[in-house]
C-alpha cells in the first residue's frame, strides 16, 4: 500500500467512525435520506401552516409548536425538487439545527414525504461522498450509508439550514 | 534550599487559601490545615528558620487547641491563624522581622510553650497592637502577586468572581438606596445596618479573591459607617457624598475586574487614595465634638401621643411626668390611667399609635424567588397552549353536545382555572416600578447639585407593576428625561425666588395604572416649555413651515424630533448622550405615547402612556384571503367600505381613497403579504384607517374578525428579517396569525410604488 493510499484510508476510516451512529431516514422522491438522530426532536404530521411574506419559496410559513412558534421548511423545494401536496404520509420533522459560524441553535420543521425508521449506521457501511461532477453541490452530504444493499443519503443539517436564511433578500 | 523555599511558599499559599475560609467548627478543614502545619513545620525545621519554624510550631499549637475544643472562641483562632500564615508569608520574603514573629506568638497566649527571649518585657504590650496591624502586611504582601495570579484563574476562580461582581453590584445598588434613606433619617438604624453589612461583605469577599483596591476602599467605607453606627458620627450631606462616591468607585472597579478577567488581561488598579483620605477626614470629624443625635428622630413619647389625640392636656402629662421623675420604674399610661386622666383602653391604643410612629414605613419586601426568564416565557407559553386546548374541549362538538350538568360544570371549572393560570403567569413577569425609581433619586440629587440648585424628587405610585423588560428599556430614557426636568424645567434658585416660587424645585414622578395602560408621569414645577423659542427653533430646523397649523401640544412634541436638541433650546447645557428623539423611539418601541402639558412658568409634565405588558398586544384581527393578520390596535384609526365614487387614482400617487375630504393612500395588504385576496375592489370590501406618526393609510382587507388581545411571539431568529411582520401569536384555534408592523408595511408600500 503506498503511503498515498494509506492515508486515504485512513482518512475514510475516521470518517467513517466520525458518521457512525443513528440516523432517522425518510424519503424524498424515492430517495432514502438519513437524519442524525440527536437533531431531531420530534415527529409529527402536517399542521396547520401561516404562510409568511417575504421568505424564499422553500419556506412554507410558521406553525405552532406547543407554544412556540417555528419556521416550516419543505426540503423538496430546497433541493429543487417539485412541490407534492401533502398526503397523510406526508411528516414534519422538527430538528435543532446549529449554525456553523454562529453557533446559535434552531428550532425548524422540515416536510417530507415519509419518514421510514432509525437505523444504526457502522463506520463499515459508509462510503465517503463520491463527487458527481461540477453542477451537483455535496457539500450537504455527509456521506453515503449502505444497508442492506441500499444507499442512505447522509445529510449534514446544519449546513443545509444552519444558516437560517429564510428571507428573500 | 531554593526547592525547599519554594515548598515552603507553596505550602503557606494552600494554607493562606483554606484559613481564610475556614468556618469555626468545620473540623474536616480543621485536620486539613493542621496536616499541612505539620509539614511546614517539619520542612522549616529542615531548612534551619527558626523564626518560621518557631512560628509554624506555634500555628500547629493553636491549631490543635481549636481541634481539642481548648480556645474558648474559635472565630478568634481563626482570625489569629489567617494572621499567622499572613506573617509567615511576609517572613518568607524577608519583609517581617524575627520581634514581629514573637509578638504574634505572644498574642497567641500560648507564650508558655515558648522560651521566654531576651527583652520579653519592652515586647509585652506589642501583641494587642500586633494583632491589629498585622494584617495590614499580608493585604499588602499579596498586593505584588496579584497581576500574575489574574493571569492564570482557573475556571473555579471565574465562577467565583463572576458570582462577587453579580453580588456587589446588587449589594451597591441597594447601598444607594438606603444611602438616600440615610440623608433623610440619619439615625435610621436599619438603615444604617442594611449600608454597612454589604460593605462588610465586598470587603470580604474581594480580600479573598484578591482585589485589593476593592477591598481597600470598601474597608474604609465600612470603617465609616462602623463609626456611625457605634455612634460616635452622624452621617451629614458630606459623609452621604463621599459613600456615594465611594459606590460609583467601587461599581467602575468591580465592572473593571470582571471585563478584566473575561479579556484575560491585567486588571487596571484605581487610585483610591483620594477617596480614602475623604473617608478618613470625615471619620476624623469624629473629634470635632459632635452635636448629640437630637431625639426627636425617634419615637414620639406616650404622652405626647395623648395630648396629640386630645385624650389628655399637657398639664396632665406634666404631673404625671413629675411623679415619674420620682418613681422611674412607673409607667407614663399608668400614671395617667391612676391619676384618672385617661381610660386604659385610651393609654393601649396611644401605646400602639406609638409603636407604629416609631417604625417608620418599613419596605416590606415581599419574598422573591429568582427565575431564568426562559423558564417563565416556556411556562407561559405552555399556559397559552393549556388555554387553547382547553377552549377547543369545550367547543368540541361532541363535548358540547353531552347534556350533562356535571360535565358542563367541570369544564366551566376548568376554564376559570386556566384563566386564572394564565394572569398567574402573566403577573410573573411584572415588578413594582419601585426600583426604577428609587434610582431616580440619585439622579435627581447628582444633577441639582451639580448645578447648585434645590430640587425634591417626590415618588408617587411606586408599587404600581410593569413588565419586567419595559422596565429595563425605559430606564434610559426615564433617567434622561428626569434629568432634563431637573436640567431644564427647575430654574436656578435666584430666578425662582425672583418669580415668587419656593426655593425648592420640585419633581414629582408617579405611576398609575389608566385605561389598560401605565402611566408614568414626570412633573416639574419650573419655568414650563417656551413655545415661541420652539417654534422659532423648529421653524430654522425646516421642521414646520407654519406655526398657525399646530396645537401647542404638537408644537411641544416638536422636541421628541430626531434633530431639535432641546440642549440647544432651552439651555447650554449639552452631551446627554441620549435626546428626546432617543426616549420618543424607545416609546414606540414599546408601544407606548407620550403626552406632555406645559405652561410657561409653571412647570411642564411629561406623561407617558405604557402597555401594561409587552408580552401582549391588543390587536384587531383582520382577515386577507385565508390568511389572518393582527394590527396593533393602537395603530386603528377606523374601518369602513369606501363608495365607489370616493376610490381615485391620483398621477404618480398611486391609489388613494377620499375620507371626509381628505386623500389617503390606499395600501393593498394582500400584495404586501402576498396572498391571493378574495375581492379587489375597494368598495366591495374593507379599509382599515391605520395611522403611524401622522401619517394615515388605509389598508384593504377582505374582513374585520374583531378585537382581541393575544400573546406576543417572536418568528425566531431566521425570519426576523421579514420586517412587515412584528412578531407572531397563536390565535384561538391553535394556528399561527401575523402581527403586521405598521411602520414597515407603510416603507414596504412607499418602495414599491417608487
Amino acid at each position: 500500500m503506498s503511503e498515498l493510499e494509506f492515508a486515504t484510508e485512513s482518512r475514510k476510516e475516521l470518517n467513517g467512525l466520525l458518521l457512525s451512529g443513528k440516523y432517522l431516514t425518510f424519503e424524498l422522491d424515492g430517495e432514502e435520506y438519513g437524519l442524525e438522530i440527536l437533531k431531531v426532536r420530534e415527529i409529527m404530521g402536517v399542521m396547520d401552516i401561516t404562510h409568511v411574506p417575504q421568505t424564499l419559496p422553500f419556506v412554507l410559513g410558521v406553525i405552532n409548536l406547543r407554544g412556540k412558534v417555528i419556521p416550516v421548511l419543505d426540503l423538496r423545494l430546497k433541493f429543487g425538487l417539485e412541490y407534492r401536496q401533502p398526503d397523510e404520509r406526508t411528516c414534519t420533522i422538527v430538528v435543532e439545527v446549529v449554525s456553523p459560524t454562529t453557533g446559535a441553535r434552531l428550532l425548524m420543521g422540515i416536510v417530507v414525504d415519509q419518514v421510514r425508521e432509525v437505523v444504526g449506521v457502522r463506520a463499515e457501511d459508509i462510503d465517503h461522498t463520491p463527487s458527481f461532477g461540477f453542477n451537483l453541490d455535496t457539500d450537504y452530504i455527509l456521506g453515503m450509508a449502505k444497508i442492506d444493499g441500499k444507499v442512505k443519503i447522509l445529510l449534514d443539517i446544519d449546513r443545509i439550514f444552519g444558516e437560517g436564511h429564510l428571507v428573500a433578500a | 534550599m531554593s526547592e525547599q523555599n519554594e515548598l515552603i511558599g507553596a505550602l503557606l499559599d494552600e494554607l493562606a487559601a483554606q484559613v481564610m475560609v475556614l468556618e469555626p467548627g468545620d473540623l474536616m478543614t480543621y485536620g486539613e490545615v493542621l496536616s499541612r502545619l505539620e509539614q511546614l513545620a517539619i520542612v522549616c525545621e529542615g531548612v534551619g528558620d527558626p523564626q518560621l519554624t518557631r512560628l509554624a510550631m506555634a500555628l500547629k499549637a493553636q491549631m490543635e487547641g481549636m481541634i481539642l475544643g481548648e480556645s474558648p472562641d474559635q472565630a478568634k483562632g481563626a482570625q489569629d491563624l489567617t494572621t499567622g500564615v499572613a506573617l509567615a508569608q511576609t517572613l518568607m520574603r524577608g519583609e517581617s522581622s524575627p520581634a514581629e514573629v514573637h509578638a504574634f506568638i505572644g498574642g497567641l497566649g500560648l507564650g508558655a510553650k515558648e522560651p521566654p527571649p531576651v527583652g520579653d518585657e519592652a515586647l509585652a504590650p506589642a501583641p494587642a497592637e500586633e494583632a491589629a496591624s498585622a494584617p495590614v502586611p499580608a493585604e499588602e504582601a499579596p498586593a505584588e502577586e496579584a497581576p500574575a495570579a489574574f493571569m492564570e484563574t482557573s475556571d473555579e476562580d471565574d465562577e467565583l468572581l463572576n458570582g462577587f461582581v453579580v453580588e456587589a453590584l446588587e449589594h451597591l445598588q441597594s447601598i444607594e438606596v438606603n444611602v438616600l434613606i440615610l440623608e433623610d433619617t440619619p439615625e435610621e438604624q436599619e438603615a444604617l445596618n442594611a449600608v454597612f453589612r454589604p460593605f462588610h461583605t465586598i470587603k470580604g469577599v474581594s480580600g479573598f479573591l484578591n482585589l485589593l483596591d476593592i477591598n481597600h476602599l470598601a474597608h474604609a467605607l465600612e470603617n465609616l459607617l462602623d463609626q456611625a453606627r457605634g455612634g460616635h458620627l452622624v452621617l451629614d450631606s458630606e459623609a452621604i457624598d463621599v459613600i456615594l462616591a465611594g459606590v460609583d468607585q467601587l461599581r467602575q472597579m468591580i465592572s473593571e475586574a470582571q471585563e478584566a478577567n473575561q479579556a484575560k488581561r491585567l486588571r487596571r488598579k484605581f487610585d483610591t487614595s483620594g477617596l480614602e483620605k475623604r473617608v478618613e477626614g470625615v471619620i476624623s470629624g469624629v473629634a470635632a465634638p459632635e452635636q448629640p443625635a437630637p431625639a426627636a428622630a425617634s419615637a414620639p413619647k406616650l404622652g405626647e401621643v395623648l395630648v396629640g389625640r386630645g385624650v389628655v392636656d399637657q398639664a396632665d402629662v406634666e404631673e404625671a411626668l413629675a411623679v415619674q421623675a420620682q418613681r422611674p420604674d412607673r409607667p407614663i399610661g399608668e400614671l395617667l390611667v391612676q391619676k384618672g386622666a385617661a381610660e386604659p383602653s385610651d393609654v393601649a391604643e396611644g401605646l400602639r399609635t406609638q409603636k407604629a410612629l416609631s417604625q417608620p414605613a418599613r419596605q416590606i419586601q415581599a419574598q422573591e424567588v429568582k427565575i431564568d426568564t426562559n423558564k417563565l416565557d416556556n411556562l407561559l407559553d405552555m399556559v397559552g397552549e393549556l388555554v387553547i386546548a382547553q377552549s377547543m374541549v369545550a367547543a368540541n362538538p361532541k363535548v358540547s353536545s353531552i347534556a350533562d350538568r356535571k360535565l358542563s360544570a367541570d369544564l366551566a371549572q376548568l376554564s376559570r382555572i386556566t384563566s386564572d393560570l394564565q394572569k398567574t403567569t402573566m403577573a410573573m413577569r411584572m415588578v413594582p416600578i419601585k426600583q426604577t425609581f428609587q434610582k431616580m433619586v440619585r439622579v435627581v440629587r447628582d444633577t441639582a447639585k451639580k448645578q447648585g440648585k434645590q430640587v425634591r424628587l417626590e415618588l408617587v405610585g411606586e408599587t404600581t407593576e410593569i413588565d419586567r423588560n419595559m422596565v429595563e428599556k425605559f430606564y434610559d430614557p426615564l433617567v434622561h428625561m428626569v434629568r432634563n426636568s431637573v436640567d431644564h424645567g427647575i430654574e436656578p434658585t435666584a430666578d425662582r425666588v425672583k418669580a415668587g416660587k419656593p426655593e425648592e424645585g420640585t419633581v414629582v414622578l408617579s405611576a398609575y395604572h389608566k385605561g389598560g395602560a401605565v402611566c408614568i408621569e414626570i412633573k416639574d414645577d419650573g419655568k414650563g416649555l417656551d413655545k415661541e423659542r420652539i417654534i422659532a427653533k423648529a421653524l430654522q430646523k425646516g421642521l414646520i413651515d407654519d406655526p398657525e397649523a399646530f396645537s401647542d401640544e404638537e408644537i411641544y412634541h416638536l422636541i421628541m424630533k430626531a434633530g431639535f436638541s432641546t440642549a440647544e433650546v432651552i439651555t447650554d447645557i449639552s452631551g446627554r448622550g441620549v435626546g428626546m428623539d432617543v426616549v420618543q423611539k424607545t416609546i414606540d418601541e414599546l408601544r407606548g405615547k407620550i403626552e406632555i402639558k406645559s405652561e410657561l412658568g409653571r412647570g411642564s409634565t411629561f406623561t407617558i402612556a405604557l402597555p401594561l405588558t409587552l408580552a401582549i398586544i391588543d390587536g384587531m384581527v383582520v382577515e386577507v384571503g385565508v390568511e389572518r393578520f393582527i394590527l396593533p390596535t393602537i395603530s386603528v384609526a377606523e374601518s369602513l367600505r369606501p363608495h365607489r365614487q370616493e376610490y381615485n387614482t391620483v398621477q404618480g400617487k398611486g391609489e388613494m381613497i377620499m375620507i371626509r375630504g381628505n386623500l389617503v393612500p390606499l395600501v393593498r395588504l394582500h400584495s404586501i403579504v402576498g396572498v391571493e385576496p378574495e375581492v379587489h375592489d375597494p368598495w366591495e370590501s374593507l379599509v382599515v384607517v391605520v395611522e403611524h406618526h401622522g401619517q394615515r393609510r388605509c389598508l384593504l382587507v377582505d374582513r374585520l374578525v374583531g378585537r382581541q388581545e393575544v400573546v406576543i411571539k417572536s418568528l425566531g431568529e431566521s425570519l426576523k428579517d421579514v420586517k412587515v411582520v412584528a412578531g407572531g401569536a397563536i390565535m384561538g384555534d391553535g394556528k399561527v396569525g401575523l402581527i403586521l408592523d405598521v411602520e414597515h408595511v407603510f416603507k414596504h408600500h412607499e418602495s414599491r410604488r417608487a
